[in-house]
């Protein structure tokens, strides 16, 4: 675990710990005089909730109170409820941000988030510290305290971030695995990464900055992260949509064309169940779908495992039972922090909605559950896919 | 304790005041378009054009971008980076002499330019001048504070496509100690191993990877063909039955996958494919069973005499 604070003026760091906020007696700690802090704590214990202060080795600054704890992620392949938070595009820092996070707030209220994503464009316009400080800092105070999340990096993120040298104020900001710190495969660059939470594997691309050539580094690192995954839920994210007719086509814009053509076929080969982007700023849900990675025009019915509405109490779930693999669920999640009006026709998708509004999983053993919250607090879309 | 904390927030906010928006929010060619309406209107305004250049750039518009970061140059001499720019856009235009003349320049008066030996070195492997492009990746790779893993496969690359596939090697040995075994770095090694037919050295090259991945089923199934080229048919067969018994320990999930059937088809193939070859490891082994056979048997006849002595 990571945890990472800035203070105005250089001091060493200190973070102290354990399981009562009364009686921190666990220290990890950095001597290097620094603003920027970031202290990695070993040895914690699995799915433990530790309690937590920040500040120097004079003086304490914040934490050791009811406020201030994460949980460790469970061991890898255990069954555990989980519930993961999706924000995509939702660094506009107004008022549609903070509607969205409000009403995510009152629908998850003391059952907390385990883990959240950021789907990039994290703090428009271009990503800069500044921007993170009022799209990302202040808009989520109490959810960052509490869980880890893990971003990807959006064009906009970009304007101000290079990908090849992990330079810019997103890769300042965050630290993200380069070694697999977290599970999976070492990538060697924040830029893209895997880690594991419970029962289930994650990846993270770049779809705006690394080279997404199959032969290229990033794609070679995930067919062999992919190949060496033991956990049954395989869950990807990145940018740039692989289907979308939002304020992006992906047929006809390159970085969207280009994730269906060179991640979709390694994906699916090694059966991810669902894919997360943003972009285009609508909420755009497939059908349970394989094998299409042409343009609109080329879905055919063999394509579309299960075209029903995945959800039990209407077609029913989708299901992926035994060693039955093949169906992913493709989400365009790019409300977050804006709308923006476009055709919404791609085939491929169940649903298209023009909708502020976040995507709450909730993973619990063989089954996954996504809920499209929008921004009253009201589910507008979901559906289940089930395993056993 | 508290206030001080809430005077670091308030230090940051305070210091953070947003500055201009440098970019609306919008797709590129929007973008482009207002852009091209503030150039109109501010016509001497030399960051105009660089970012309207830039956004033609993402656009993969490299002439237009090219005539922006020109217009730049033209209108403020002496804005910054403009040849490095023009420079990174005519290596995709394929222009790279010219490119690499900009670059000599750009470098000679900052010699700390890591993007720009990057590009200068892009310049020279497409010109075909390697010992040159290779050193310019060097010296990146070397200023770069973290350079990308794709900096070293570039320039391993251009060293395998020239030919020279034992600096290419070294180059990525030289890349595994700076970033660890990745995948894609070890991947390349083993391909160029194995096209020159140092089946051990492959091996001893996928040995590097972590244990997760080296004990994954793809992993063994790949140091099972190595071996089998080598000739070693029973540590073929064994990296083939591990990876079998790898797949079979995956989640049924997992296991159906349509890489792991495929995979699993392929190594059933290849251990029915061992089978001849197999036998005949054991038959070259039988001089030795022999050996071993008659020499108990003497024992035994030995100790027959002696018992029966005994008996006598």
């Amino acid at each position: 675990m990571v945890i990472r604070w800035r203070t105005d003026e250089d001091t060493d760091s200190v973070v102290a710990y354990g399981a009562d906020p009364t009686s921190l007696t666990n220290v990890a700690a950095s001597s290097a005089p620094t603003a920027e802090h970031a202290v990695r704590i070993e040895g914690l214990a699995a799915d433990t909730r530790y309690y937590y202060a920040i500040g120097s080795s004079t003086a304490p600054l914040v934490g050791a109170d009811d406020d201030h704890f994460f949980t460790t992620a469970p061991q890898p392949g255990t069954a555990r409820p989980t519930r993961i938070w999706v924000l995509g595009d939702s660094g506009t820092a107004n008022d549609n941000a903070r509607s969205v996070r409000d009403a995510y707030e009152s629908f998850t209220g003391s059952r907390g988030t385990d883990l959240w994503l950021m789907l990039g464009d994290n703090a428009y316009s271009d990503g800069t510290d500044n921007e993170y400080q009022e799209a990302v800092f202040d808009m989520y105070p109490d959810t960052l305290r509490n869980a880890v999340l893990w971003p990807t990096l959006g064009n906009h993120d970009g304007h101000s971030a290079d990908s090849a040298t992990q330079t810019g104020p997103y890769y300042d900001i965050f630290t993200l695995p380069t070694a697999a710190e977290a599970g999976g495969v070492p990538s060697g660059t924040e830029a893209y990464y895997a880690f594991d939470y419970a029962n289930v594997h994650f990846v993270c691309l770049d779809s705006y900055d690394s080279d997404p050539d199959p032969d290229g580094p990033m794609m070679t690192w995930m067919e062999n992260d992919l190949a060496a995954t033991t956990q049954p839920w395989i869950v990807a994210f990145w940018h740039h949509p692989p289907y979308s007719k939002g304020s992006h086509d992906s047929d006809s814009e390159g970085s969207l064309e280009d994730m269906r053509e060179f991640a979709l076929p390694i994906l699916e080969a090694y059966g991810v169940d669902l894919v997360l982007s943003g972009h285009s700023h609508s909420y755009e849900r497939s059908m349970l779908l394989n094998g299409h990675y042409g343009p609109s025009g080329t879905l055919t019915g063999s394509m579309m495992i299960d075209s029903g509405d995945g959800r039990e109490g209407g077609d029913g779930a989708y299901r992926k039972p035994g060693a039955t693999t093949e169906g992913a669920v493709y989400i365009v999640a790019g409300s977050s922090g804006k709308t923006s009006s476009a055709s919404l026709d791609h085939p491929a998708m169940y649903i298209s909605l023009l909708e502020l509004g976040s995507v709450v999983l909730d993973v619990d053993d063989t089954r996954l559950e996504a809920t499209f919250l929008d921004d009253a607090g009201s589910a507008q879309d979901s559906f289940t896919i089930q395993k056993d | 304790m508290r206030k001080r904390w809430q005077i670091g927030v308030t230090v940051v906010i305070a210091v953070l005041v947003p500055t201009s928006i440098a970019l609306g929010h919008g797709d590129v060619h929007e973008r482009i378009a207002a852009l091209t309406e503030e150039i109109e209107q501010q016509p001497g305004d030399a960051a105009l054009y660089v970012r309207r250049g830039s956004l033609y750039a993402l656009d993969e518009s490299w002439a237009q971008a090219l005539l922006d970061y020109e217009s730049a140059g033209r209108v403020e001499p002496s804005a910054p980076n403009i040849d490095f720019l023009k420079a990174k856009v005519l290596v995709e235009l394929e222009e790279n002499e010219r490119a690499v003349a900009l670059l000599d320049s750009v470098l000679s008066q900052e010699p700390e330019h890591a993007d720009g030996y990057l590009i200068r070195a892009r310049a020279h492997v497409a010109l075909g001048h390697i010992d040159e492009g290779t050193d310019d990746y060097t010296r990146a790779i070397a200023l770069f504070e973290r350079p990308a893993p794709r900096y070293y496969l570039e320039r391993a690359r251009a060293l395998i496509d020239a030919g020279r596939v034992d600096e290419a090697l070294a180059a990525l040995r030289e890349a595994v100690a700076d970033l660890g075994p990745l995948p894609s770095l070890v991947e390349l090694a083993v391909e160029e191993e194995e096209k020159r037919g140092h089946y051990e050295e492959a091996l001893r090259w996928a040995d590097l990877l972590s244990p997760t991945l080296r004990h994954s089923p793809r992993w063994r199934a790949i140091a099972g063909n190595l071996a089998h080229q080598l000739g070693q048919a029973s540590r073929a067969e064994d990296e083939y039955r591990k990876a079998l018994a790898a797949i079979d320990a995956l989640p049924p999930a997992r296991q159906g996958t349509e890489a792991m059937t495929a995979l699993r088809t392929e190594l059933t193939s290849r251990l029915e494919t061992l089978a001849p070859s197999l036998s005949t490891e054991a038959a070259s082994a039988y001089p030795t069973g022999l050996v071993g056979q008659g020499l108990a048997l003497a024992i035994l006849v030995a100790l027959g005499i002696l018992v029966v002595r005994v008996r006598k």
